[in-house]
């Protein structure tokens, strides 16, 4: 949560540049798809923010936002005194556009402790939706309780996730029987973490800890409210407070009277009391093979076998890639193909269904020729089809269903079944693969999960959550409207499964809490239950193996979900037929449930927004809906960004004043560079997928400039001081198009007056004399101003915490300034920058980039450039030219990967090459103060190398970077090489001599501090 | 050497007549009325079983799930120690056969494991850390399955050591953990019998002035 704030505080900050010299990297695109004409709605304790795509759900919402606030209002005893910023989306893919915070999948409401912002998607079931809210709702009260409306910067301590995100569960008074399985599985394995105030959670033998921040925080509220009373955990907060004001407090001892060591062992046994009842329970070990995946690999979190049962397709998280991977293995754990190995850039990732233990993220045909599954591309996701044999996509269908999911291909491949919601309503559709038509199958307001075929293709099972419980439903596929329900248990039924065998269903259920195999005979109607494990058994899907019925199933086990093999086992229990079901509960339509709640809306007709009752009802008055206003809110504190390259040393700080949804941005910066100072007002408007910054510019930069010989020449003047002070103020409108995610078009226009001169009055003088006295034309622009540009930018790379890992880069613009005047400048310049990373191995990396630059008209740019991570070697901006270009060539390696050192990072190789050449062309018609000849001067076996950088020059070295405190501190070697003429002392200059090759003398080192291009 | 050596003396005789030491042994016999109250268990599901082979009762971990089943007394702590049982690594299980004491138990993540291991004939002693665990020094040993050794650990100050049918196997020495419960510890599916557990300690008590 807090992370996620400073991560959105930096974002905000990328105009500036030093922060361009810091992170040369121009990034991936935020698209915003929509453009929401927000409305703002005030109840007792919330400004509700909405729009008008989202109103019909105005009422449900507010009526569970101050249910959740007078639950949690008193049970801690607190009152907000200000209304809460409430802002709800209609979906996930709705909710990921918000501005003022980075929002991405899996993310499902974030609370914010400067401005307690609360923002959420609501398209979940409305039961788990009221969690939801009350969950958010207590980070606003524990925000409330430890700053009291002090504002972060003052905090000596920030508590741990355990405490925030475990106090939110604990709030909600439910245990959800995924998140209580998480908790059993780590004290039943003994993988249960040690609980600190004064640091994160730590894993015994740094187990992945997941979601056990939310879940064992949840155990440790309860454990602490059972063995010491409400009290106590009002006290608890109370010398939390102390504690993040402060940074002194002891907060489990001054609460509980006991030494954190002590509190951990006693909350350990009460949770083995807890759950004592389950040691002599099963695990999945007792009866079944794992199929374990190679240890790149982490989890499975959906299996399908192949129709002949020998292969298996799973979905798994690569824990070097960083992404899921859908492998093909067999039944010993051999992977036989990767399905989606390295990165693609037809898709942005794979996806899974909302929750990890409906395991219905794959599909394979009962023909065995296709393979289906979701992967997200742009706003939404889409239905990605696969040949089984071969592996190539044959369709891609771009879908308008947010958060699709549950993919069942038909037994012959043709169709697809899915799960989504279309304008907010959640459904099941039926998908034609070849002419991508789709079909709503069910049009009613339950959420639909999980279907499945019957191998003839004449039915359909799924779930459907009804009064806050999945149940599982047959429907007519040739008449869609007749749907039987087949449990009407009050405990959850996911995942169900046909097996035409024993014409049964296979489904996992969380009866007695506790997710366990079942079977459904759907003759008799009785349940078998065959698992009673200490974890939670899901996905069960029945095999036939050599004539050997067999069942592949998921397991929740030692901390992680797991692929299993298993023979049908003895059954555990069994549950009659009749006893659960409840006369006259089958409704299935949108009116039946409406009429069956009783919920109205506010015309008094049946409402079919919900099955689900908040505790309070709200009645919205449509008077009070207002549009919503502007409200400036400072974004965060100042920042400041540093960048050193050699002698040059950069700062920029800004200010950035926010609305509240972080649509629009006044921005005021300030940056120095190498005593040159510049200031940025400005505007930003985020509002639409058109984005745009105006601001007024006051830039003081500079650059260094080629010398006429005839003043290089005098020996008052050095090279180093033919320094160019460039002033530039105006206005500008900068403005981008993301065409997609990964490419976007970017369009500047500007009016300035811009100057420039030598900074030295001095040489000032001799250049002024110098055109005076040869007619030539002032190779510096002065004048009014009026820059054109467009640019094409591309991004598809991979990026790790040290820099590019993989893909490609590119910038291509062109800027054109008109002669309005004859005093105006008049130029055109044309850039280009492309750069491509190869993975070579695991975080190994071949870099390449290549940069060229071209101007003309009578005012040129002189381009300077060289140091940091530009060409090595060279002073920063050192080499200048009116076109040239760049190469660099490098090879990045981990040293040090974890090197276990406090503030250290980790540390990392490199072995480079960079090349340029830089010139000012000549022709007829050109009469510029510029040197027939661009020279840099080095030293050669102790003589004066006058190096011709026009025929090329560069570098060749070695180097390496630490991180520190975030940020890269890079150390580089290198040898200079280049071509030009070994002057004799006291000789003068010839140019009719031979050019030579030569390395300078001497080992040049760099220290810069900047990402790796 | 004379009057000055006989002050030098005098601290040290006056802390003698303060403090008392004496020797306490305790006898936990798995056959014992009652047994199981006396066990805490805290990992794994414990109990009193006869198998066939053996033909007396044992204490034995029946489930598969926990990595290390533990189970502890329900005892004082102890810091300077000698504790002992008679442990049957049995070969049902072909995978792991391995099984051993709890010295020093303190919480979760602070112990000691001593394991003997007849699956790969070897003495482990472990210790448990917020970290995971960290093997202190393993010694390999002709060990077999299917039948009886008396396992050993003698632990005084930060000195560890373990023995084998009276054999001394290991020797190490760690200053992490001074004191603490004792029990009983198998590795994963191993099936071990554990026949009675003896500690002997010398317990120092302030006797007052």
């Amino acid at each position: 949560m807090f992370q996620k704030i400073c991560l959105a505080l930096l974002i905000v900050l990328v105009t500036s540049s030093a922060q361009a010299q810091l992170v040369p990297y121009y990034g991936k695109n935020n698209v915003k798809y929509d453009t929401f004409d927000w409305k703002t709605y005030k109840t007792a304790h919330f400004e509700i923010f909405f729009y008008p795509q989202s109103e019909k759900h105005l009422q449900r919402v507010a009526s569970m936002a101050e249910s959740a606030y007078d639950k949690i209002s008193a049970d801690l005893q607190h009152d907000i005194e200000f209304k809460i910023p409430l802002i709800f989306f209609k979906t996930q893919s709705e909710f990921e556009q918000v501005n003022y915070l980075q929002v991405s999948e899996g993310i499902l409401g974030v609370a914010e402790p400067v401005y307690n912002r609360m923002a959420f998607a609501i398209d979940q079931p409305s039961d788990k939706l009221q969690l939801l809210i009350m969950h958010e709702l207590t980070h606003v009260f524990e925000f409330s309780m430890l700053f009291g409306g002090m504002i972060s910067p003052v905090l000596k301590q920030s508590p741990p996730l355990w405490v925030m995100e475990g106090f939110a569960e604990y709030t909600t008074g439910v245990w959800d029987a995924a998140d209580m399985m998480i908790v059993r599985d780590a004290v039943m394995t003994e993988r249960l973490p040690f609980l600190s105030v004064k640091e994160d959670l730590i894993a015994p033998g740094g187990v992945e800890l997941g979601r056990a921040p939310y879940t064992v925080g949840h155990a440790a509220f309860q454990f602490m409210r059972d063995k010491y009373g409400d009290a106590a955990v009002r006290q608890f907060w109370f010398y939390l407070k102390k504690a993040t004001l402060l940074g002194t407090e002891d907060v489990i001892y001054s609460a509980l009277g006991v030494k954190e060591e002590t509190f951990n062992e006693q909350f350990a046994e009460y949770l083995r009391q807890l759950f004592k009842d389950y040691r002599d329970r099963q695990s999945p070990v007792d009866y079944g093979k794992e199929v374990g995946v190679p240890p790149k690999y982490q989890q499975v979190f959906s299996q399908t076998p192949s129709p002949d049962g020998k292969e298996f397709l799973v979905m798994t998280a690569n824990r070097e890639d960083y992404e899921f991977d859908i492998l093909k293995i067999d039944a010993t754990g051999k992977v036989l193909d990767n399905l989606t190995g390295g990165f693609s850039n037809s898709y942005d990732y794979l996806t899974t269904d909302s929750y990890s233990f409906e395991g219905r993220n794959l599909s394979w045909s009962a023909n065995g020729q296709r393979i289906a599954f979701f992967a997200r591309t742009g706003k939404r996701r889409s239905l990605i089809v696969l040949d089984a044999q071969r592996g190539n996509r044959l369709k891609k269908i771009k879908l308008k269903i947010d958060n699709a999911g549950s993919p069942a291909l038909s037994p012959d491949g043709k169709s697809v079944l899915i799960t989504g919601l279309l304008n907010g309503q959640p459904d099941l559709y039926e998908i034609d693969v070849d002419t991508e038509s789709i079909k709503n199958l069910t049009d009613n307001i339950l959420y639909e999960k999980t279907p499945m075929w019957s191998p003839d293709g004449k039915w359909i099972f799924y779930t459907s959550r009804i009064r806050s419980r999945d149940q599982i439903m047959k429907m007519d596929v040739s008449n869609p409207s007749n749907v039987e329900q087949l449990t009407f248990s009050e405990y959850d039924s996911v995942s169900p499964y046909y097996d035409q065998a024993t014409d049964s269903l296979f489904y996992s259920a969380d009866k007695n809490g506790v997710f366990n195999l079942y079977r459904l005979d759907l003759k008799s109607g009785d349940k078998i239950q065959y698992t009673d494990v200490i974890g939670g058994n899901f996905s069960p899907v029945t095999l036939q193996i050599d004539g050997k019925s067999r069942i592949a199933f998921t397991s929740f086990f030692k901390g992680q979900y797991r692929f299993f093999l298993m023979d049908l086992p003895t059954p555990v229990a069994m549950i009659p037929k009749d006893t659960e079901t409840s006369e006259g509960d089958t409704k299935t339509t949108s009116q039946q449930l409406a009429a069956s709640f009783g919920i109205k809306d506010a015309q008094g007709n049946a409402s079919t927004d919900s099955d689900f009752r908040p505790t309070k009802q709200l009645a919205i008055d449509q008077g009070k809906i207002a549009d919503k206003k502007f409200r400036v809110l400072i974004a965060g504190r100042p920042s400041v960004i540093t960048g050193v390259s050699g002698d040059s040393f950069a700062v920029a700080s800004g200010i950035v004043l926010q609305d509240i949804l972080g649509d629009q941005e006044f921005r005021f910066f300030i940056s120095r560079i190498r005593g040159f100072q510049s200031y940025n007002v400005g505007y930003l408007d985020l509002r639409h997928r058109y984005q745009y910054l105006s601001d007024f510019i006051f830039n003081d930069d500079f650059f260094f400039a080629p010398l006429p010989s005839s003043i290089a020449s005098n020996p008052q003047v050095l090279s180093s001081d033919a320094i160019v002070r460039s002033r530039t103020w105006g206005g500008r409108i900068i403005s981008q198009y993301p065409l997609s995610r990964l490419y976007r078009a970017e369009f500047s226009a500007g009016i300035f007056d811009l100057s420039e001169e030598f900074d030295d009055p001095f040489i000032q003088d001799l250049y002024k004399q110098y055109l005076q006295r040869t007619g030539q034309d002032d190779v510096l622009a002065s004048g009014g101003y009026l820059p054109l540009g467009v640019a094409l930018v591309g991004e598809t790379t991979r990026f790790r915490e040290f820099g590019p890992l993989s893909g490609f880069t590119f910038r291509l613009s062109v800027d054109y300034a008109p002669p309005l005047q004859s005093s105006w400048v008049s130029r055109a310049v044309y850039e280009a920058d492309v750069r491509k990373y190869f993975r070579v191995h695991g975080r190994s990396v071949l870099a390449m980039r290549a940069r060229g630059f071209r101007t003309t008209g009578k005012d040129p740019v002189i381009f300077s450039f060289g140091g940091g991570q530009d060409v090595r070697g060279f002073n920063y901006r050192e080499i200048i030219g009116t076109e040239g270009g760049i190469g660099n060539l490098e090879f990045r390696f981990p040293l040090f990967p974890n090197p276990r050192v406090p503030f250290l990072g980790q540390m990392r190789g490199k072995v480079f090459t960079d090349y340029f050449r830089a010139s000012f062309p000549h022709s007829a018609d050109t009469t510029f103060a510029l040197p027939e000849h661009n020279l840099l001067f080095r030293e050669v076996n102790h003589q004066t190398f006058a190096m011709d950088v026009e025929q090329g020059a560069g570098s060749i070295g070695f180097g390496f970077a630490v991180f520190a405190g975030g940020l890269p501190f890079n150390f580089d070697f290198s040898r200079v090489y280049g071509q030009g003429y070994i002057l004799q002392p006291g000789d003068p200059l010839d140019f009719s001599n031979p050019q030579v090759k030569k390395f300078t003398d001497g080992l040049k080192f760099d220290f810069s501090i900047a990402y790796d291009f | 050497m004379k009057k000055g050596f006989w002050l030098a003396l005098l601290p040290l005789l006056f802390v003698a007549a303060t403090y008392q030491s004496r020797f306490v042994s305790q006898n936990w016999k798995f056959d014992n009325p009652g047994i199981e109250d006396q066990l805490n268990p805290l990992s794994g599901a414990w109990e009193i079983v006869t198998p066939e082979k053996l033909n007396q009762p044992v204490l034995s971990q029946k489930v598969k799930y926990a990595d290390y089943p533990k189970v502890l007394m329900k005892d004082r702590d102890y810091f300077d120690f000698e504790l002992s049982t008679k442990i049957y690594l049995s070969s049902e299980n072909q995978e792991t056969q391995a099984g051993g004491l709890i010295l020093r138990y303190r919480n979760l993540y602070s112990f000691y494991m001593l394991f003997l291991n007849a699956k790969d004939q070897r003495v482990t002693l472990t210790r448990a850390s917020r970290g995971g665990m960290k093997v202190l020094k393993r010694v390999n040993h002709a060990f077999g399955p299917d039948r009886w050794y008396e396992l050993k650990a003698s632990c005084y100050l930060n000195h560890l050591r373990a023995f084998v049918d009276g054999q001394q196997i290991l020797d190490v020495e760690d200053q992490v953990s001074t004191g603490g419960k004792i029990g009983l510890v198998t590795a994963g599916t191993s099936r071990v019998y554990f026949d009675g557990l003896q500690v002997k300690s010398e317990l120092f008590e302030v006797s007052g002035n």
